[in-house]
C-alpha cells in the first residue's frame, strides 16, 4: 500500500488558556462580552467539555526510523534504543510517553462518540464495526483492540456512501488509515 | 491500564437526527469517512477524529484502491468548519478555552465560550504553499476561519 504525503498532524490549538476557565452565568461577564465585542467575537452557548485525559503510556511511532522500519518490514527492537544510538529518537519517544489529549463528544447520527478534536487534520472519521487492524511494523492484520479505539461505529451513512472515492491518511504518529467516504444526513 | 474519562458535568450536544452534532450545533449533509483499514494506536476511549482543519488538508481520492491514491487523484471536499459556515449552522469560527484540570476545558462553534478572559486578539489565517505537492492543491477557502485568543 503506497503511503501518501498528506501528513497532518495531530495537535491542539490552544487559544485561550485561562486558570479558571469556567463557564459562568453571561450577566456575569460583561467585561468578557466587551474584550469579545473589540475583536470582533460573541459569546455563544455553542460550545462543549472537552476532557483531558492521559494516554496510557507506549513507544510513539513518530520517528521516521520506525516508518522505515514498517515499510521495509524489518523488525528491530524499539526498547533497546539508547541516547547513544538515536539521540534525537529517544527524544520524539521520550517526549510522547505519558502524553495528553483533549476528546470531546460528537453525535455521529443519534449515537455520541468520543472523538479528538484536531485543527492540524482536515477530515471526519468514525472507525467502523468489523475494521481491519493492521501491525505498524509487519504490516499484517492483527486483533481490532491492538488499535485501542473506543466503541466502533455500526451501520453505514446516514446521508449515503460516496461512489468511487476513499479515505487515505497518514499522521506524524505514523497511525495510518483507509476508509469509505459519505454523508451524515 | 486502562485509560478513563473523569466524570464531569456536561455542557452541550443533543444528538435526536442522523448528521453530525458538534455542541449544540446540527452539521447539515457533513462529509466524513467509515474507517474499515486503521494502522493506529488509539486512546481507548476515542472512536475517531473530527478534523477542524480546512479544505486544503482534505484526504480523500478518487478511485476505491488506495494504493492508486496520489496527487493526482486527490478530492479536496468540504470540511467540518466549511461547511459550519456555508449551511449558515454558525459562524465558521472555532474556539478554545483550555485548562489544566480535568473538566473544565471548552471547544465553542459561532463564537468564544462564557469563560472569564481578558482581552481577545484574533488574527486572520493566510494560506502559503509549504511545499510543491501543497502548492498543487485545488485553490481553498481560508479567510472565512478566525482564530481567537485571549490575553490573560
Amino acid at each position: 500500500m503506497t503511503r501518501l504525503g498528506v501528513k497532518a498532524q495531530l495537535g491542539f490549538l490552544a487559544l485561550a488558556a485561562t486558570t479558571s476557565a469556567v463557564p459562568v452565568e453571561h450577566n456575569q461577564l460583561s467585561s468578557t462580552h466587551i474584550h469579545a465585542a473589540n475583536a470582533g467575537l460573541v459569546l455563544t452557548d455553542n460550545y462543549h467539555t472537552l476532557s483531558r485525559i492521559r494516554r496510557q503510556p507506549g513507544v510513539s511511532r513518530t520517528l521516521d526510523t520506525l516508518r522505515q522500519i514498517r515499510r521495509n518490514r524489518m523488525f528491530k527492537d524499539v526498547s533497546s534504543l539508547s541516547p547513544n544510538d538515536d539521540p534525537t529518537g529517544v527524544d520524539h519517544i521520550r517526549a510522547e510517553l505519558n502524553q495528553i489529549e483533549y476528546i470531546m463528544k460528537v453525535g455521529i447520527g443519534p449515537e455520541p462518540y468520543y472523538m479528538i478534536p484536531d485543527t492540524g487534520s482536515s477530515d471526519t472519521w468514525i472507525v467502523q464495526d468489523g475494521f481491519k487492524c493492521i501491525d505498524p511494523f509487519f504490516a499484517e492484520e492483527v486483533p481490532p483492540e491492538y488499535c485501542q479505539f473506543g466503541p466502533q461505529f455500526k451501520g453505514d451513512f446516514p446521508g449515503g456512501k460516496i461512489e468511487n472515492q476513499n479515505l487515505n491518511i497518514s499522521y506524524l504518529s505514523g497511525d495510518y488509515l483507509n476508509g469509505n467516504m459519505g454523508y451524515a444526513e | 491500564m486502562s485509560t478513563t474519562v473523569p466524570p464531569f458535568q456536561e455542557h452541550g450536544l443533543i444528538t435526536i437526527n442522523h448528521s453530525i452534532t458538534v455542541a449544540n450545533i446540527t452539521v447539515p449533509k457533513q462529509q466524513f469517512a467509515l474507517v474499515n483499514v486503521a494502522s493506529f494506536s488509539g486512546d481507548t476511549i476515542s472512536s475517531g477524529i473530527l478534523g477542524l482543519g480546512l479544505r486544503g488538508l482534505t484526504a480523500a481520492f478518487t478511485g476505491s484502491n488506495p494504493s492508486e491514491d496520489g496527487i493526482g487523484n486527490l478530492v479536496n471536499y468540504a470540511p467540518l468548519m466549511e461547511t459550519i459556515g456555508t449551511s449558515k449552522a454558525a459562524s465558521p469560527i472555532l474556539s478554545f478555552a483550555m485548562s489544566r484540570e480535568e473538566n473544565r476545558s471548552y471547544i465553542a462553534f459561532g463564537g468564544v465560550p462564557p469563560v472569564s478572559t481578558g482581552e481577545y486578539t484574533t488574527v486572520p489565517i493566510q494560506k502559503v504553499p509549504t511545499c510543491p505537492e501543497k502548492a498543487s492543491r485545488t485553490p481553498t477557502l481560508c479567510c472565512i476561519f478566525l482564530l481567537c485568543g485571549a490575553n490573560i
